[in-house]
């Protein structure tokens, strides 16, 4: 069990990215084990979330590999998977070229779900003329597909399924306190509440790792504080890898095991919360230097 | 008001509403996929046509070989009809939209243009560019009221209106209450954010297409048997009244399309048969500018938010 713990889920090699003449990142590495929880930190505009644009296929990237381990536990070139892999005369390379040429065509970034990554993003999305428990049921869509046509034939089939669908939807509701909101428009809900159904919506992708885009922005210290412990909870009950965005230093410090700072596109440093608190390029990225 | 005009009256509101039913299954199309990608599909009247053509082909072939009942006639038609429109619902997304998704909002109304025409120029060098007839299947009519002063309801009027409120009544449950629906409703507000939930969005957007297409082949295999003539030019202007009637009911809005729809089918026959059959049209697109200055979303419209 704990070499297992070891075990790296993600690993981004060399990681490049530019808007024509702009590096947005620039030879990015880091990895995180399976189990754990860690974020992505940095100053504004230092990439954070052009890492998760090209973790879930919103960018291309120009140069270097994410790899993924899927739940078989092979390696997977997430490029690969969205059916963005440039063609190359490497031998291994074309073996994945053609293994996966079809999703140059049927692919997409819904095949995330597929290699078992969540992602919310910075603002709230959530589908605001539905309701709470649609929202839910909206991203157990793969888990439940090509229903239609046979509910067609055997509607009862169809009907084990929603009812399936509802409790599992009735059990994240009551993990992040929204059961007695159910049927309400997703819109309506106050802002603290949106975020926590984002995060339950999220989970119901059957993700293993989840990558949260500045969870706690916008939430008051109360709410920040029932938000780090239900990110733990996901952590310890669900065995989900979290990987967060966060600006929020005691969120960071408290419960991430990594750390990655990035700062114009490259990584300055990577390690434990007690390392990167005395990292001095850390300190010099956030605060500025005096001319070395 | 004497008797003779109510049976008028009534009268002219049967007709309206068979037309305005016509109307509305064809602005569904218009609406839904305005709806889901914000665009109007403006080769969907011609879907419309060519729905005309098969119909009358698959009459044609099954009178040829003879041996069914009309009824099994009809069915076939329906069907078979649906199956190619929605062939071809598919293929207008696949070419004329699909490769232009990430290029100016203009260019796939260009292209959706550019389809109208090459199905209607295909359809005038291959089937002649004069009226075609069928001949009538289901003879015979509802009569309401006395000897001298009735109204009437042909079976084939009769057919048209259940056909569109059963369709109608199942496009709801569709929408509403399935998976598919809930997935449509989803990318519509959010696409990217679908995505990201594993939705297949161009999936979703090529559905809707068909659909749109199957509800169009429905009007045009019963307006076919009940008009029994056609040309390759009926697509255009019935389809811009279609448009007209999404619009003004809402577009975007399912029930709004029906309601629009009934409104200038019913406005239409109300004006020819009491004032004038020339001006009909120009009385629709009247009523269509009166209510959007006073309710510029349409009738069932949202009103379009700012997104902050």
């Amino acid at each position: 069990m704990a070499q297992k713990r070891e075990e790296k889920i993600l690993s981004v090699t060399n990681l490049q990215v530019s808007f024509g003449g702009i590096r947005a990142l620039d030879g990015v590495d880091f990895s995180i084990l399976e189990g754990s929880i860690s974020a992505l930190i940095g100053p504004n505009g230092a990439g954070k979330t052009t890492v998760f644009n090209c973790l879930t296929g919103f960018y291309r990237p120009s140069g270097g590999s994410i790899n993924f381990k899927n739940s078989q536990g092979h390696s997977l070139n997430l490029a690969a998977l969205f059916g963005s892999l440039p063609f190359s005369w490497n031998r291994d390379q074309l073996s994945t070229y053609f293994k996966y040429l079809p999703n140059k065509f049927f692919g997409g970034t819904h095949l995330v779900t597929r290699a078992g990554i969540g992602r919310t993003f910075q603002n709230i999305r959530l589908f605001k003329e539905l309701s709470v428990t649609e929202n839910l049921l909206i991203a157990m869509h793969r888990d439940f597909r090509g229903t239609l046509i046979k509910g067609l034939f055997f509607p009862k089939i169809y009907q084990q399924n929603e009812k399936k669908q509802l409790s599992k939807a009735k059990y994240w509701l009551e993990r992040v306190g929204l059961l007695s909101l159910a049927n309400e428009r997703a819109g309506d809900l106050p802002y603290g509440l949106q975020r926590k159904l984002e995060i339950a919506r999220t989970m119901c992708v059957n993700p293993r790792l989840i990558c949260l885009d500045e969870p706690a922005a916008g939430l008051n210290p109360a709410e920040t504080e029932e938000l780090s412990s239900l990110i733990l909870s996901l952590k310890e009950i669900d065995k989900v890898t979290v990987l967060l965005i966060e600006h929020d230093m005691s969120l960071v410090m408290n419960i991430c095991e990594q750390i990655v700072v990035l700062n114009y596109g490259q990584v300055i440093a990577k390690g434990t919360p007690e390392e990167i608190k005395n990292n001095p390029k850390v300190i010099s990225a956030y605060l500025g230097t005096e001319n070395v | 008001m004497n008797a003779f005009d109510l049976y008028i009256i009534g009268q002219q509101l049967i007709n309206g509403l068979v037309l305005g039913a016509t109307y509305g299954l064809i602005a569904i199309g218009y609406s839904m996929v305005y709806g889901i990608i914000g665009m109007i599909n403006f080769a969907h009247g011609e879907i419309y046509m060519v729905s005309a053509y098969v119909t009358a082909l698959v009459i044609a072939l099954i009178a040829y070989f003879g041996g069914l009942p009309v009824g099994a006639a009809i069915m076939i038609a329906l069907l078979f009809t649906m199956l190619i429109t929605a062939i071809l619902g598919w293929l207008i997304e696949r070419v004329a939209y699909r490769p232009l998704k990430n290029s100016f909002r203009l260019a796939p109304l260009i292209s959706a243009i550019g389809v109208s025409l090459i199905l209607q120029n295909f359809i005038q060098l291959a089937q002649g560019a004069r009226n075609q007839a069928m001949p009538t299947l289901l003879e015979g009519v509802l009569r309401i009221g006395g000897e001298e002063q009735f109204m009437q309801i042909s079976y084939h009027q009769l057919l048209i209106l259940v056909a569109a409120l059963v369709s109608m009544l199942s496009l709801n449950t569709l929408i509403g209450k399935t998976k598919f629906g809930r997935s449509c409703r989803a990318t519509q507000q959010d696409p990217v954010m679908a995505e990201i939930l594993g939705i297949n969005t161009q999936k979703v957007i090529s559905l809707v297409f068909v659909i749109g297409a199957v509800f169009a082949a429905i009007a045009g295999t019963f307006v076919t048997m009940n008009y029994g003539s056609f040309d390759f030019y009926i697509g255009f202007v019935t389809g811009i009244k279609a448009f007209t009637a999404a619009v003004l009911g809402g577009i975007g809005s399912l029930p709004g399309a029906m309601l629009g729809g009934l409104l200038v089918g019913i406005a239409e026959s109300f004006f020819s048969g009491f004032v004038n059959t020339d001006y009909k049209d120009v009385f629709a697109f009247g009523i269509l500018v009166l209510i959007l200055i006073i309710k510029p979303s349409g009738l069932l419209g949202h009103p379009e938010v700012e997104k902050v």
